[in-house]
């Protein structure tokens, strides 16, 4: 899967798993802030999103700044997918 | 402000610490600790596998006869109630029982309705999920205890501290002469699951305060208070352990698991508690603090306590009991009510076990050895999800009643000025903006779209407005489904978001956050006359503090397993086969004199809520129709004590309407009949009209009168 493919099924998985009623997958920008301003996402969300993402892809998130560089936006998200990927290849 | 006087004179506690309420006292005292390793049932790979539990408990022990369907929160509750009543000396001539619950039976729910995932229920599960609504409780206690009066309340973390407060209201208008209130709640996996699934429990003891706190214990019990007016008590000449002088419940508006971080909302409520016990922040001593240690909750409330106290901060006491009883939840400000008298009653505060090193290390904390307490006023503080929080003043028995403390309570006539209803068609999601209502299930939508609707056609903005919504049921399907994921998948892999919207008060907290309502936010429970109830609750508030208005009603939403048992159930009963429908009915009240204030137009006036037992009379409670050809009854649920009781009355000839050809079966039902009587009223088709509603064994009367009809 090439990095546009991954990042398009991440956007959906944001959409679906937070359910995001008011959204598509092409409304949300690679770069947008999850958090604060941007697509305005909450803690709960987060929690949420760390199973999603566990579920999908086995990528554990671990809780303080490392978890918050990930969960920036779809782009941070998918590289560290694509890293982990990487790491158990 | 009009808050009475009232004199406590009973407590019961059941806890992990032990029966009664003097051991448990002196073991928090002692600083012993009840939080273990949790054998009630299996805690899977949940981060946390401890919590204070109570391991003898005897359900069927308690139980009288050892009645089967029992849950160990109603045993719970009996003993600690029962241990109240005793202590407060001989049986009062009328009594009212209130509780406050956040799950009541869903440990027994879950054990019955886990086996067999999506088989239909056997006979026998079926019947424990006619046990499962929050109501049970009280209604066992009532039974027991012989009570007259009784109600049921979820709000959260808050409900044992506002069952409180809602029982003061029986004794000044001469419902109960006595009352027995509080709250109760077992452990179970929804509520252990959930917290775990938001990362809020420590993996060990939770550290109220402390620096190093990593989140909440949760633990399980009952408190209860035997309340009186202080002249009723001294005239008996009961033992006072300490006089409830004031109170103030609030909600946030702000997250359904965040406080407001900055602690103003917290301190406003306390401020306002103190204003109605006439105190000052100088005359507080103690402060039994919420301290869930929760980074938030802990950081937010001690801002709130400097907020209030000032400079004088270091000089009050706080303690936080949950690092020994753990969060009781329903139960937590009931039990911490009873901790905060007792240390009023025996001069010493217990300590926070578990709190090493402050985290602001500017208040009084007790830490370590129990401290000595000379000042003659204490507070408790409950603050829930959803935002609702609540705050008991008490003060020492010798304490000198204050200047203006006559106890009375406003006798403003209660006007309707706004109404909503919504049917299965109206879909409630629909009238709500997508962004902000997307985590709500379909009981949040409707009570959150009726909330907004019903305002809207009030023209009142929400500010201080409370809400109070009936449900008889919750979502016990989604509950289940919330377990049963965690059972299949493990607890990591729950869905943490979904959690803080199952509990019962779960749809009237994300009402409240939607729409911008910061009064009184709470669900209550009666079957299908939970609007009935909740109308009942609100009329309570509104005489007892200077609130501005209420949303009022209740909203039923379809939920296949409820559907599963009470569909069949309702066909094999004899009874005219009605589909079971869902939907919602709400109405806005104010007193008359706010609603003339801000020139509002008012609908109609409650001229009464009443209530009558089985085998009672509609005519001993109710005046005859003043004239009947402008009169209409409107029924709700009509069971067939309430179909005898009306046939007897006056106003058995009246011409009557039913809302349930419209509606279909559901337990809002009573709520939409309120409205329904409401707009006879308003469009002039009726002078007055009577609301009968009730299938068990009370048929509740409500009945609204034109405005400029004179009583």
């Amino acid at each position: 899967m090439d990095q546009r493919e991954l990042k398009d099924e991440i956007k959906a998985l944001l959409v679906d798993a937070l359910d995001l009623r008011s959204k598509t997958p092409a409304d949300i920008d690679d770069h947008l802030a999850l958090f604060g301003d941007g697509l305005m996402l909450d803690s709960l969300d987060a929690l949420q999103l760390a199973v999603a993402l566990e579920e999908r892809y086995g990528l554990e998130v671990p809780e303080g700044e490392e978890g918050r560089r990930i969960f920036a936006s779809v782009q941070s998200i998918a590289d560290e997918v694509a890293a982990a990927r990487e790491r158990t290849r | 402000m009009s808050f009475p006087r009232i004199a406590v004179t009973g407590l019961g506690v059941v806890s992990a610490l032990g029966p009664g309420a003097d051991s448990t006292f002196s073991r928090l005292v002692r600083g012993d600790g009840a939080i273990e390793p949790l054998t009630l049932f299996d805690a899977l790979d949940a981060k946390s596998r401890v919590a204070a539990e109570i391991k003898d408990l005897d359900v069927a022990a308690i139980a009288p006869r050892g009645e089967p369907g029992w849950s160990r929160t109603d045993a719970m509750a009996l003993a600690a109630a029962r241990e109240a009543l005793a202590r407060s000396g001989r049986p009062p001539a009328t009594l009212g029982v209130s509780v406050g619950t956040t799950t009541g039976g869903m440990f027994e729910t879950e054990d019955a309705l886990l086996e067999a995932p999506g088989a239909p229920l056997d006979p026998l599960r079926a019947k424990r999920l006619l046990e499962h609504p929050l109501d049970r409780t009280a209604e066992r206690l009532a039974a027991v205890l012989g009570a007259n009066v009784r109600a049921t309340l979820c709000a959260a973390c808050a409900s044992g501290a506002i069952a409180i407060i809602r029982a003061v209201r029986w004794l000044t208008d001469g419902s109960a002469e006595r009352v027995v209130a509080g709250g109760a709640d077992g452990l179970c996996r929804l509520t252990f699951f959930g917290f775990d699934s938001l990362g809020a429990l420590d993996a060990g003891p939770c550290r109220p305060f402390d620096r190093a706190r990593r989140g909440l214990s949760l633990g399980e019990g009952a408190g209860f208070l035997v309340l009186e007016l202080e002249a009723t008590a001294r005239r008996r000449g009961a033992e006072i352990f300490a006089f409830l002088g004031g109170a103030a419940v609030a909600a946030e508006a702000h997250h359904i698991t965040h406080p407001d971080p900055t602690g103003d909302k917290a301190a406003r409520l306390i401020e306002r508690a103190l204003a109605t016990a006439r105190l000052r922040p100088e005359d507080v001593g103690y402060v039994n603090a919420h301290g869930t240690g929760t980074q938030p909750n802990d950081a937010m409330e001690a801002k709130a306590l400097h907020r209030v106290f000032g400079p004088g901060a270091p000089r009050v006491l706080v303690s936080s009991s949950k690092g020994q009883l753990g969060h009781t939840l329903g139960a937590a400000g009931a039990i911490e009510a009873v901790v905060t008298v007792l240390a009023l009653a025996r001069g010493v505060a217990p300590p926070s076990v578990g709190l090493a090193e402050p985290d602001d290390p500017g208040l009084g904390h007790v830490i370590g050895q129990a401290q000595a307490l000379t000042t003659g006023a204490a507070l408790s503080c409950s603050f829930g999800f959803g935002g609702t929080g609540a705050v008991l003043t008490f003060e020492h028995a010798d304490a000198a009643a204050r200047p203006g403390a006559e106890p009375a309570t406003r006798r403003d006539r209660v006007v309707v000025t706004g109404l909503s209803s919504l049917g299965s068609d109206d879909n409630p999601l629909s009238l709500l903006e997508a962004d902000r209502s997307r985590r709500f299930d379909r009981a949040a939508a409707y009570v959150t779209a009726g909330a907004a609707v019903a305002l809207d056609s009030a023209k009142l903005s929400p500010s201080s407005i409370g809400l109070v919504a009936g449900s008889a049921f919750g979502s016990v399907e989604r509950s289940v489904e919330f377990v049963r994921r965690a059972l299949s998948r493990g607890v990591r892999r729950a869905n943490p978001a979904e959690f803080p919207h199952l509990v019962a008060s779960g749809p009237s907290g994300n009402a409240s956050i939607y729409v911008g309502l910061t009064g009184l936010v709470a669900g209550a429970v009666e079957g299908a006359t939970s609007g009935e109830a909740a109308l009942e609750t609100a009329l309570s508030f509104l005489a007892l503090f200077e609130a501005e208005g209420f949303v009022v009603g209740a909203a039923e939403a379809s939920d296949p397993i409820v559907n599963q048992v009470l569909g069949p159930l309702r066909r094999g009963g004899g009874e005219r086969e009605v589909p079971r429908g869902e939907g919602a009915a709400f109405l806005v009240v104010e007193s008359e004199a706010t609603a003339l204030g801000r020139r509002a137009t008012v609908l109609a006036m409650v001229e009464e809520l009443r209530r009558v037992p089985r085998g009672g009379s509609i005519d001993t409670v109710v005046a005859p129709p003043r004239r009947p050809n402008r009169a209409r009854v409107v029924v709700g649920a009509l069971g067939e004590a309430a179909s005898t009781v009306l046939a007897a009355s006056a106003w058995g000839s009246v011409e009557r309407r039913s809302v349930l050809e419209r509606a279909g079966f559901h337990e809002a039902v009573g709520a939409l009949a309120l409205v329904t009587a409401v707009e006879l009223v308003a469009r002039r088709e009726a002078d007055e009209a009577l609301v009968v509603n009730g299938l068990g064994h009370e048929t509740l009367l409500t009945r609204f009168i034109r405005p400029e009809t004179t009583p």
